[in-house]
């Protein structure tokens, strides 16, 4: 087999050509637009990390301050219910109060009217009672209040123990005192000279005796000098009476306020 | 039944024009086409080269060829594949085209010329001590024929030689015994058997063709990689 060297020489040539052409139309154009594109998606891949990282920061940003609100409207809702409840507190203070005041104020009228009521009480049942009695002695014995009073009182001044006879002895010293006998009705002389008579171991040491009427006393006598004092009066039971009255008005009240 | 004599089959054979010692022949002629096809098929494709995402199929086709070789030559030369790209590419195409046209019938490949082969493999020769000096240096470069010792030189150049003679052998050989044995089974077996050895042919002269670029390859990678392996021996 031959080799021609002419031809051998072209073919070199050819391929050198060959290379020349396919560098310029094809390697370089293909490997300019590959650089190109490679470029180009680069800067893309950067820009999208970039973004990424923008949208990252933003998202990080807007979750800050949506928890930064979410603290802010947690400390506004906790600072109203805290003004509310001291709200709430004040008013029930001023209601207190003022329902106290309303109470005191009742409690006072109703104190009032109770003091009203009794006093009024007292002074019919003492006129009652004394009606009463004096109708049944009239009744019964043929005989005055007015004169079992004095012969009550005259009961007491005898059957007063050593004790208050000294103590009566004692205010009738100083000579020429003076007893003072107060009734709520007129003495009758009868009635005038019983008294003196039971005054009689007294009336020796030189006292006299005096009379006077005074309403301020109730249904009653009494007898004072110079601090000793001695008395028959209906007050004493009216008082009792009171007292007694009282004491159930209170339970009723009570039982009614249960209720 | 007449059988072809291997000049036959040889495209030099086939004078068209001679004028002197100046003529062209069929080698020629078939270089010239694949020649043209290649470059117009460049020219056309990248006369509108695009650089968005969005490409043609041909520019696909391009770029996926050309990514390929550069990969190959990466991963041969360990340097920037641009510098090979353009000579080892050519050599691929050129040879892969010009086998693959063997399909067409009345085709004769340039490759199946021993001539052809031949300016290939002297190509290569002239390019390896080219690469290898621009890398290195002339001196760098030629010590090496004298290592270890002066008396391999002889050797060196014997090697280089063969080699050469080696690569165009070796393309020669296969392309024509190819076409040989397809004459010979068209006059034995005229029928099916043919085509599957078409088929293989086809493969044959593709792994040819990859063959011929890589060893290229290899060759101008060695010429300019041996010094620097040898400094950082040294370093090491």
């Amino acid at each position: 087999m031959r080799i021609d060297w002419f031809v051998l020489f072209a073919q070199i040539i050819n391929f050198l050509v060959l290379v020349f052409l396919l560098k310029h139309f094809l390697y370089n154009r293909i490997l300019g637009a590959m650089d190109t594109r490679e470029a180009r998606i680069t800067a893309q891949f950067d820009e999208a990390g970039r973004l990424k990282e923008e949208a990252f920061e933003s998202a990080r940003a807007y979750q800050e301050k949506n928890r930064d609100l979410a603290e802010r409207a947690e400390e506004l809702l906790n600072q109203a219910t805290r003004a509310a409840q001291n709200e709430k507190n004040q008013l029930m203070d001023e209601a207190r109060q003022e329902v106290e005041v309303v109470r005191q104020r009742w409690h006072e009228t109703l104190s009032r009217e109770k003091k009203t009521f009794l006093e009024d009480l007292r002074r019919r049942s003492g006129t009652y009672i004394y009606d009463t009695i004096r109708h049944v002695l009239s009744d019964m014995a043929d005989e005055d209040l007015e004169s079992r009073m004095v012969r009550v009182f005259v009961g007491l001044i005898r059957e007063m123990d050593r004790e208050k006879q000294a103590l009566l002895k004692e205010a009738l010293k100083p000579g020429k005192a003076v007893i003072m006998v107060r009734s709520t009705f007129g003495l009758s002389p009868e009635q005038r000279g019983m008294i003196e008579e039971a005054l009689r171991p007294y009336l020796a040491l030189k006292a006299s005796v005096r009379y006077e009427t005074a309403e301020a006393i109730g249904a009653g006598i009494e007898m004072m000098v110079h601090g000793y004092k001695l008395s028959w009066s209906i007050e004493d039971y009216l008082a009792s009476l009171e007292e007694k009255f009282v004491r159930v008005l209170k339970e009723e009240i009570r039982t009614e306020e249960l209720v | 039944m007449e059988i072809l004599h291997l000049n036959q089959i040889s495209p030099d054979q086939l004078i068209l024009w001679q004028w002197g010692v100046m003529k062209i022949n069929a080698t020629m002629v078939y270089t010239w086409l694949i020649m043209a096809m290649l470059v117009s098929t460049s020219w056309l494709v990248t006369r509108r080269i695009s650089t968005d995402i969005a490409i043609s199929r041909w520019q696909h086709l391009l770029e996926v060829v050309v990514s390929t070789i550069r990969e190959q030559i990466k991963e041969i030369s360990q340097d920037n594949p641009d510098h090979y790209l353009a000579f080892i590419g050519t050599l691929f195409l050129f040879i892969g085209l010009s086998n693959l046209l063997l399909i067409v019938p009345g085709y004769v490949a340039p490759t199946s010329s021993l001539t052809t082969t031949a300016a290939l493999a002297i190509c290569v020769f002239i390019a390896v001590p080219l690469y290898g000096i621009t890398s290195r240096g002339v001196l760098g470069y030629f010590k090496e024929y004298f290592q270890p010792t002066f008396i391999f030189f002889p050797f060196h150049v014997m090697g280089e030689l063969t080699r050469t003679l080696a690569l165009a052998i070796r393309l020669f050989g296969n392309i024509m015994s190819h076409d040989k044995v397809i004459g010979i089974l068209l006059a034995i077996t005229p029928l099916f058997f043919p085509i599957v050895m078409h088929a293989l042919g086809l493969l044959i002269g593709m792994v040819q063709a990859y063959i011929f670029a890589i060893l290229a390859m290899v060759y101008i990678a060695s010429a300019t990689q041996t010094h620097e392996a040898k400094s950082e021996g040294q370093k090491l």
